[in-house]
Parts: C-alpha cells; structure tokens; sequence
C-alpha cells in the first residue's frame, strides 16, 4: 500500500503542481527542526553580542556612523546623478532602470548532503519568496532559490555542480556561461573559444540574459586560463565574489518583473525620502 | 495513543540530528538518525510503529532535504517492512551482530533512496556506504540511549 502511494505521490511531484500544498504543510512540521538546529550558532551569536565589551561597542557605534554619514553623502550624490543618467536614457529613449528591491533574511541552515551546496534561510512563501528568485550576499551573486516552505525556503549556490548563469565580462562585455564546479570556491567558464579576449582579474557580472537573474551583479573574478591546442574551448576558472561559506546575512531580490510584497525594504523609496 | 507522546519526540530529535551543522569531514559519515530511530521502534514495538510511521516520517525527510515527495517515504516503508520480517530474530542478537543488520538494513535504505533519485534526477549524488557504515557504528550507542528514554517514560 505505502510503495503505490510512494510512486503516486512521486508521479505526481513530477508532473503536477498541486503537491506544492502538500508540500508545504508538512513544511511546517520541518521549520521547527531547521529552527532547533540553528539554535547552537544563534546562541553563540548572541553570546557574542552580549559579552561584547562597552568600549568596543563605542567604537563601533563610532565608526559605523562614519560610515553611515560617508553613505548618506554617497547617496545624496545617487539621487541627482540617478535624474541625469535617466534624462540620458530618455534622450537615447531607452527605458528607465529601476533599482531592484530587496528583502534581508538570515542562512539558519546549510544542507548536511557533502554533494550539494544548498543553504536554508530563514524567510519564505509568507515572505513573498518565490521559486528562481536570485540571491546576493553584500559581495556579489550567490544563488537562487529552488524550494519554498511556508517559513523558510532552499537555496542553491552559483557554485553547486547543478547550477548554470549567463555572465558577461565587465571590461568588455564577452560573454559566457559560469557552472558551479562543486567547490565553494571555483567556478568554470565553459565554451570560451581561444580567442576570446578574457584575462585574469577580469571582473565577471551577471548579464542578464536567460531572465533570471538581475543584469549587472558581480558574480566573480577570473583565477586562471589555459589555452590547450588539443581542445576546442580554453579552460577559465573564476573565483565567486560572494561569500558563500561565510555570509550570514543574505539579500533576497525582488526584480521590477516580480511580484513585490508590503515588507520589503525599497531602497530607492529611502533614498527619495532623504533628499526631501 | 501514550506510545507516541514518546516516540514522535524522539523523531523530532532525530531530525534534528540529521540535519544538524557538522564539520564537512563528519559529514560523509552522518548516521541515518531517522532510519535508525525507526528501526528501533519496530524492533521494541511493532505494535506501535510500522510501515505508516515509516512513510509519514520518510514524507517529512523528503520535505526536509527538498528531494521528491515520496523518495525516502518509499525507502522508509520498505525498512520499516524488512524490520518487521527481521524483528524476532534480531531482538535476539547480541549489540555486534545488531548492528551489522543495522549496516545492511541502512544501506538498502540509502540504496532504495539512491535508485528513485538517479530515476528522478537522472543522476544519484549521495553515498551509499559510509552513511552504513556510521549508523552501524553509533548504533548500540543510540539503542541503548533510546531503551532507556523508553524505560523511563514507560511507552
């Protein structure tokens, strides 16, 4: 009885939608697990904030309002300059750019599986998070998300061996394609003629193309290229700007195509309001 | 209905434990807890736990790992079957030889499970073995860890 209801339910994963429900009621019965789990690092986490000494705290209250006074200039600066690059985008009549808005959520797990490079995060579809949304940590790229549950949702990381994105060289604009080579800290450009004009240090971005992922995220930066006269493509590794193993704070991006929730925090509504 | 005021428990914990952050080295050989935890109530209770509590438990692994519904449900139905047939004899072993049969029961579980994700996936990326290999080994460990939480609550 059970082996046939296994096999429909498999069936039915694969080829209809409605398991989504099934799904995610018993992800409810998952979060609390995935909570629990993460309780050790968010035990020391706050251990670690709360054994901070006064003096530190000062300091750190200082330098961070220095930093915020050096952003809020910089974005002072953003909102004009933004006027004049869309009055320049008018007169060449291409659309306006929008800034994408973001959702911040926490990494309260990491998939025990050695062979896959998942994370799971603390916010989900009653977050407004959905299947394919793209990833950032504060350095670049670092995946999509490819399961939701009600409280949290799976993540895949640009460098798990499954996972592909269009990319382009920001010098000057050569484009490829980075696979995840199931190392955190590599990834590979795959069909790259010998001929293409790629160097190490060459800055790599997300280019947008296959709709995705935003255009213009840093993804990485070329490590190493060997030309082999034996084989038709050269062989580029790039090393991911994001750091995958270490961010705990990652950014959730709501393109202008998507759906956008109440909660999520919009920077350019920030900025607008400070230049008032 | 007392019974599993216990046993649901200890599958909570199992769960937890199976997903609970490792050093990566540590990570190849993870126990199967849910498995294990499994096989242990079939062999001191089959009246209490069975195949349906082996395929609502494989349900929850599959939503916790995001495999395909159904994957470990199935693996797990099938365990909690061979545990069934097995559970008279292996009451009888000594811990060594019962954790031999946990090798093997292990690792047809893994390998059910490895077969549905290779159909599904089109490739199968877990180990078969060294999971067997650590379940056997911290297996008395865990039995008798789960005897005494079962003599105390008297389930």
């Amino acid at each position: 009885m059970a082996v046939f209801l296994s096999v429909a339910l498999m069936l039915a994963d694969q080829n209809l939608s409605t398991t989504v429900h099934l799904r995610s009621f018993l992800g409810l019965f998952i979060t609390p697990v995935q909570l629990v789990s993460s309780l050790p690092a968010q035990l020391g986490d706050w251990a670690e904030g709360t054994a901070v000494s006064r003096t530190t705290l000062l300091d750190e209250n200082k330098r961070l309002r220095h930093e915020g006074l050096i952003l809020k200039q910089k974005v002072q600066q953003m909102v004009s300059l933004r006027a004049e690059n869309n009055r320049f985008r008018e007169l060449l009549s291409a659309s306006e750019q929008l800034d994408d808005k973001v959702l911040v959520a926490e990494l309260i797990g990491v998939d025990p599986d050695p062979y896959t490079h998942h994370i799971i995060l603390n916010k989900g579809s009653e977050h407004g998070v959905f299947v394919g949304q793209p990833i950032l940590d504060a350095q670049g790229l670092m995946g999509q998300v490819i399961d939701v549950l009600p409280y949290t949702s799976r993540v895949l990381l640009v460098a798990d061996s499954n996972h592909a994105i269009p990319v382009q060289v920001n010098r000057n604009g050569v484009r490829a394609i980075a696979v995840g080579s199931g190392k955190l800290d590599e990834l590979a450009l795959i069909y790259v003629p010998d001929t293409a004009d790629i160097q190490e240090g060459d800055q790599l971005v997300s280019s947008g193309l296959g709709s995705r992922y935003p255009k213009g995220y840093p993804l990485g930066e070329i490590t190493t290229i060997e030309h082999d006269p034996g084989e038709p493509f050269a062989f580029v590794k790039a090393k991911p700007a994001a750091y995958l193993d270490r961010s705990r704070y990652v950014l959730l991006v709501f393109s202008k195509a998507s759906e956008l929730p109440d909660i999520s925090f919009s920077v350019e509504q920030k900025a607008s309001e400070e230049a008032e | 209905m007392k019974a599993y005021t216990v046993i649901l428990p200890t599958f909570f914990v199992a769960l937890v434990l199976a997903i609970f952050p490792m050093p990566r080295m540590l990570d190849y050989i993870r126990p199967e807890w849910v498995a294990m935890t499994l096989i242990f109530w079939v062999l001191v209770s089959p009246s209490k736990a069975g195949i349906f509590l082996g395929f609502v438990m494989g349900l929850l692994v599959d939503v916790m790992h995001g495999d395909v519904l159904g994957q470990n449900a199935l693996a797990m139905s099938l365990l909690a079957y061979l545990c069934m047939l097995l559970q008279s004899r292996m009451r009888l072993y000594n811990s060594i030889q019962q954790s031999f049969l946990v090798f093997v029961l292990v690792g047809l579980y893994l390998l059910v499970s490895f077969w549905v994700e290779s159909i599904v996936l089109g490739q199968g990326k877990m180990a078969l073995l060294w999971p067997s290999v650590g379940s056997a080994l911290i297996w008395p460990l865990w039995y008798n860890v789960m005897f005494s939480v079962r003599q105390y609550f008297r389930a």
